[in-house]
């Protein structure tokens, strides 16, 4: 399912709200590639709340770093991301990630992109915010067919940071390190707890949790003000077509 | 100084079973000189591809049926999505995928570069790259306390040949490069270094103020002008992708058959680049 549209928001525009929520004031934050949504968001902290969190937007014409792509990667290996954002076409009720292939790696049913530097960037980042744009049972699963990068690392290994959880069209969900799972923490205005579990490739145990708060209106001003010109910059259709003009 | 070669003779250069490095994704790729390739019939190629890369330019050459492997971090075409060749080719079992993470790969790069075996490598330990990769390999840290006691090493990767597209070359083989591309790494881990540029100038370009980033031409072995050479990427400031020939790109590279005929079109009718020129520019709706 993807969601539907309120009304009065895009369920986009709700998405960006709930990821600037997760952004802290005075953080360093970045935003890898083809990233709409988290670009909305992080943006929209920056208007907002976190006036002070340094940006690094991949596409962005103000991105800083002019010495390859490794600057980036070098910069967030030693440990100077304090919150990134993964996505995957797959994603299980334990926090990993697929970008390589749906079914058997040898002789894969489809191939995908691949990793690129998730395997690094989920260790080695303060906090990882999964988010999804599709919410079904195909995408959402019980295990991945292919680990790109894990939210736990065994014992003896260094790593900084855990899930901070995953946004979908649908609903929010918090990371139970303990139990190392999923949990659904909240569901969408207009959402209801059985469509979320008929959408959801694992049982989904938790229950009567709370709505998502919707954006406000002083988040809708900024999303469709100043955040709307941010991203037109990096993505231009999405910014057109998915956060609404200013009256 | 660095000979000036044209793409046929530069493509000379590359052996059948050559490791070739290459970078450039949707943007300044060396896409004309995968098209010499293509036309010259290259084998069982070991293709690098440098981050972020791995579009056009190297899918273009898995469906021409020269490449054995691919070691990449990713294979993509940005906003345009899958590399059809790419993805068809390991589906049906007809390439090696040599999976990598971009922040290990291009510490493989540098350490080539810098005349060391291995780099190590943060995270991966815990992820499926350990199964599918065993020449990764987690070690002990000889420097580490009971949160660091373990630890990947890649090996390093030294291409036989890296190429990359370049804004402008001189006669020393200093080339201004795209920023985000690692040039500086590809070019220094490779035994032959090819650059593609726009234009070759004649003042040098260490003495010129400029904007770009410079590369030493003691990394550059040969220099290739080629006006237009990253069509269909884009060169920024110079000239947009052409998005309608990637689309027409991107829907024949679905099939064999009708991969076959963009080949035929575009890559191996007669007159090379010249002839590529004038044909895409009737596609695009403009004169060439």
């Amino acid at each position: 399912m993807n969601g539907t549209d309120p009304g009065t928001y895009t369920v986009e525009e709700l998405m960006a709200t709930v990821i600037a929520r997760q952004v802290r004031d005075g953080e360093t934050v970045a935003v890898g590639t083809l990233s709409p949504v988290p670009a909305a968001g992080v943006y929209l902290a920056r208007a907002l709340h976190a006036p002070h969190a340094r940006l690094l937007v991949h596409g962005d014409p103000a991105y800083p770093f002019r010495a390859g792509t490794k600057e980036f990667f070098d910069f967030a290996q030693k440990g100077a991301i304090d919150l990134f954002f993964l996505s995957g076409a797959q994603i299980d009720v334990h926090g990993n990630i697929n970008l390589h292939v749906i079914g058997d790696y040898a002789r894969p049913r489809a191939r995908l992109p691949g990793g690129a530097g998730s395997a690094m960037l989920y260790a080695m980042a303060g906090r990882v915010l999964l988010f999804k744009l599709e919410h079904d049972r195909r995408g959402l699963v019980e295990r991945v067919d292919f680990v790109t990068a894990g939210a736990e690392t065994p014992e003896g290994v260094l790593r900084r940071g855990r899930p901070a959880g995953l946004v979908t069209p649908l609903a929010c969900f918090t990371y139970d390190a303990q139990a190392r799972r999923l949990r659904l923490a909240s569901v969408h205005p207009g959402v209801s707890e059985d469509e979320v579990r008929a959408a959801t490739g694992w049982v989904i145990a938790e229950q009567d949790v709370p709505q998502t708060p919707p954006p406000t209106a002083e988040e809708l001003r900024a999303l469709r003000g100043p955040v709307r010109e941010l991203v037109g910059r990096i993505y231009p259709q999405f910014a057109r077509k998915r956060l609404r003009p200013l009256p | 100084m660095a000979p000036i070669y044209d793409l046929d003779r530069a493509a000379s250069l590359v052996p059948d079973g050559a490791r070739l490095a290459i970078t450039g994704q949707v943007e300044m790729a060396p896409v004309a000189f995968a098209r010499a390739l293509a036309r010259r019939g290259v084998r069982d190629l070991d293709v690098v591809v440098v981050p972020t890369g791995g579009g056009i330019a190297v899918d273009l050459l898995i469906g021409a049926g020269c490449v054995r492997s691919v070691e990449c971090a990713q294979m993509a075409m940005g906003e345009y999505g899958a590399c059809p060749n790419f993805r068809r080719f390991v589906q049906d079992g007809r390439l090696l995928v040599r999976d990598h993470v971009c922040s290990a790969l291009l510490g493989a790069l540098q350490a080539a570069g810098m005349g060391l075996p291995f780099m190590p490598a943060r995270g991966i330990i815990g992820t499926d790259y350990l199964r599918v990769r065993p020449d990764f390999r987690v070690i002990d840290n000889p420097y580490g306390g009971p949160d660091d006691a373990h630890i990947v090493i890649v090996p390093a990767i030294r291409p036989d040949v890296g190429v990359f597209h370049a804004y402008a070359a001189d006669r020393h083989g200093n080339v201004l490069v795209e920023p985000q591309q690692n040039i500086q790494l590809l070019a220094a881990a490779s035994r032959l270094v090819i650059a593609t540029a726009e234009r070759v100038v004649d003042e040098d370009l260490t003495e010129t103020p400029r904007t770009l980033p410079l590369v030493s031409g003691l990394h550059i072995d040969v220099v290739v002008p080629a006006p237009r050479g990253a069509h269909p990427t884009g060169v920024p400031g110079l000239y947009p992708a052409d998005e309608a020939h990637i689309r027409h790109y991107l829907a024949a590279a679905a099939a064999d058959d009708s991969f076959a005929a963009y080949l035929d079109a575009f890559v191996r009718a007669p007159g090379g680049e010249e002839a590529y020129a004038r044909r895409v520019g009737l596609l695009a709706g403009h004169d060439a």
